[in-house]
């Protein structure tokens, strides 16, 4: 979906990124893992062009990208109903009925909870029908509760859709369970491309690159990654 | 509610001009209207109605600016007199009369013009992505030195100031003219100002342009704060509370339905504080800015002490 082609950046003399070059699988969910301050943020400004790159460049076949922040403000007092409808005039009421939104739709955006808002402003991008969403840390502020009804309903989406999704998540947990694929950025400014299922073995190299000791927990059905 | 809630304040900005048309250092007794005394008539229509029209609609335009200022910035403690566009045009307008004195009949467009050229150099100079505070505070600094260069200007030169008792028809017209200029540049991008409710990002992304929305409407902001300015002088903080005062009558409201609120609040405020000014002490006139910072000053200070409406969600 989208090609990464000998891309650098550095913001002042702090070398962000340096000669990447990775592909973006299409129609999967690809989850960019990373510590604090590697660029994570940045690398998606680059993605959507909002930024441009010191040198290479940013080959994308998405013909439509929607985008959704861990935060989103609203500067008018608007109702679930018009903001959805200031994204596609008219409303995609099965899409509105998956993301439990049908009985909220007259409410303020205000009054809702913070997980609540998320979904409502997940329904604001989905109505653009993206061929490529982007989500800069987008359970950051859910409680588990929204934090699991927002994947799982994404992943469900993203599924039916067949759209190609880039998420910023924390919890490695959380980005190997909902994902495909994983981006990982490191300090030494560059990026390992990996299927989910090959990285969650290489448990020295997230613990490199997190600067923390992990380890790998297996049980019958599923691994979990945690500190020593 | 919405409904008779407009239609009462239309029938309040009425009645305003009816009793500012007949109080005043001269007043004027009914029975003279009604039997058409010549000398009655004079003074209501070349003296009373110009002044009237000129509050009227400086007072609507000023509450306008001020909403639709606030919108595109997406910052709700900003108008014209805080950012500097009042005082800045006012000084270029005196700065031009200077060098064309012989265009002091046409000061109305000379303003607008000023406010113009100075709406677009600082939309080009000054950082528009500041948190709001620091907006203010640059716009104040940037208002206070205009103030004194106008200052230094007007008195080292000899240019008067404008005053709401010397307006003349000719100057109405001119005004009514800017007005609707301006109107049309807003008709024309009225249908993207529902998307300053989302992040500038989001309206990126769904392809519309922001960047001609604000060029629009600060053109229009520009015009009319020029006209006005040049009629009425410097108004401060007013356009910052007018919708306020719109907002707080029906909160839950978007900006572009408090837009005839605001006009008539404006109007009713500046049109009352200029009958107020000229007739208290009568025949000695006092400054209709001065009546107005009295209540307007208070009120932008209540305002930031409990916040700007988006920052207590």
């Amino acid at each position: 979906m989208i090609d990464i082609d000998h891309l650098s950046f550095s913001r002042g003399q702090h070398k962000l990124l340096d000669n990447v070059s990775a592909r973006l699988p299409a129609h999967q969910i690809t989850a960019l893992i990373g510590p604090n301050g590697v660029g994570k943020s940045t690398l998606i400004q680059l993605l959507t062009a909002e930024l441009l790159p010191d040198s290479g460049s940013v080959i994308s076949q998405a013909k439509h990208v929607a985008v959704l922040s861990q935060h989103n403000q609203l500067y008018e007092p608007l109702t679930v109903r018009e903001l959805l409808q200031l994204s596609h005039a008219t409303m995609d009421e099965e899409l509105i009925e998956t993301l439990q939104l049908t009985p909220l739709l007259d409410q303020d955006m205000f009054d809702l909870s913070g997980g609540q808002q998320q979904l409502a402003w997940l329904g604001f991008v989905l109505q653009q029908q993206p061929d490529l969403l982007i989500l800069d840390e987008p359970t950051t502020f859910l409680d588990l509760h929204f934090q699991e009804l927002f994947l799982k309903t994404l992943q469900r989406l993203q599924e039916k859709h067949q759209m190609t999704v880039l998420m910023v998540l924390h919890d490695l947990n959380q980005a190997f369970r909902y994902s495909h694929h994983i981006w990982l950025l490191r300090r030494s400014a560059d990026l390992v491309s990996e299927s989910a299922a090959l990285m969650h073995n290489q448990i020295d190299l997230l613990s490199e690159a997190f600067e923390t000791p992990l380890q790998l927990i297996k049980t019958p059905n599923q691994m979990i990654i945690q500190p020593k | 509610m919405s409904k008779y809630y407009r239609f009462i304040l239309a029938i309040l900005v009425i009645v305003s001009i009816l009793i500012a048309l007949v109080v005043g250092s001269t007043p004027i007794s009914l029975v003279k209207v009604i039997q058409g005394n010549h000398d009655t008539w004079q003074l209501i229509i070349n003296y009373r109605l110009p002044r009237i029209l000129v509050a009227v609609i400086s007072g609507a335009l000023i509450g306008i600016s001020g909403l639709l200022l606030q919108s595109v910035l997406r910052n709700q403690l900003v108008d014209t007199s805080i950012l500097g566009i009042m005082n800045g045009s006012q000084f270029l307008l005196i700065a031009f009369l200077v060098f064309f004195p012989n265009l002091l009949s046409s000061n109305v467009l000379l303003g607008s013009f000023a406010g113009l050229v100075l709406t677009a150099i600082w939309f080009v100079v000054l950082p528009k992505h500041q948190p709001p505070l620091r907006l203010i505070l640059l716009g104040i600094a940037t208002a206070m030195t205009f103030q004194a260069l106008t200052n230094i200007t007007s008195e080292g030169l000899g240019v008067p100031l404008p005053s709401l008792s010397t307006v003349t028809w000719p100057q109405v017209m001119q005004l009514i003219m800017v007005t609707i200029i301006g109107w049309i540049l807003i008709i024309f991008i009225w249908p993207n100002l529902k998307y300053f409710a989302l992040p500038s990002r989001q309206v990126k992304l769904l392809g519309i342009s922001e960047e001609k929305t604000i060029w629009f409407v600060l053109l229009a902001i520009g015009l009319w704060t020029g006209a006005l300015t040049s009629l009425i002088g410097i108004v401060f903080f007013l356009g910052a509370i007018l919708p306020e005062i719109a907002r707080f009558m029906s909160p839950k409201q978007k900006s572009q339905h408090l837009l005839w609120p605001t006009a008539l609040w404006g109007s009713l405020l500046l049109l009352n504080a200029d009958t107020i000014a000229r007739t208290v002490l009568a025949p000695k006139e006092l400054p209709t800015s001065a009546i107005l910072l009295a209540i307007s000053g208070p009120l932008f200070a209540l305002m930031l002490i409990k916040g700007g409406h988006h920052d207590r969600h």
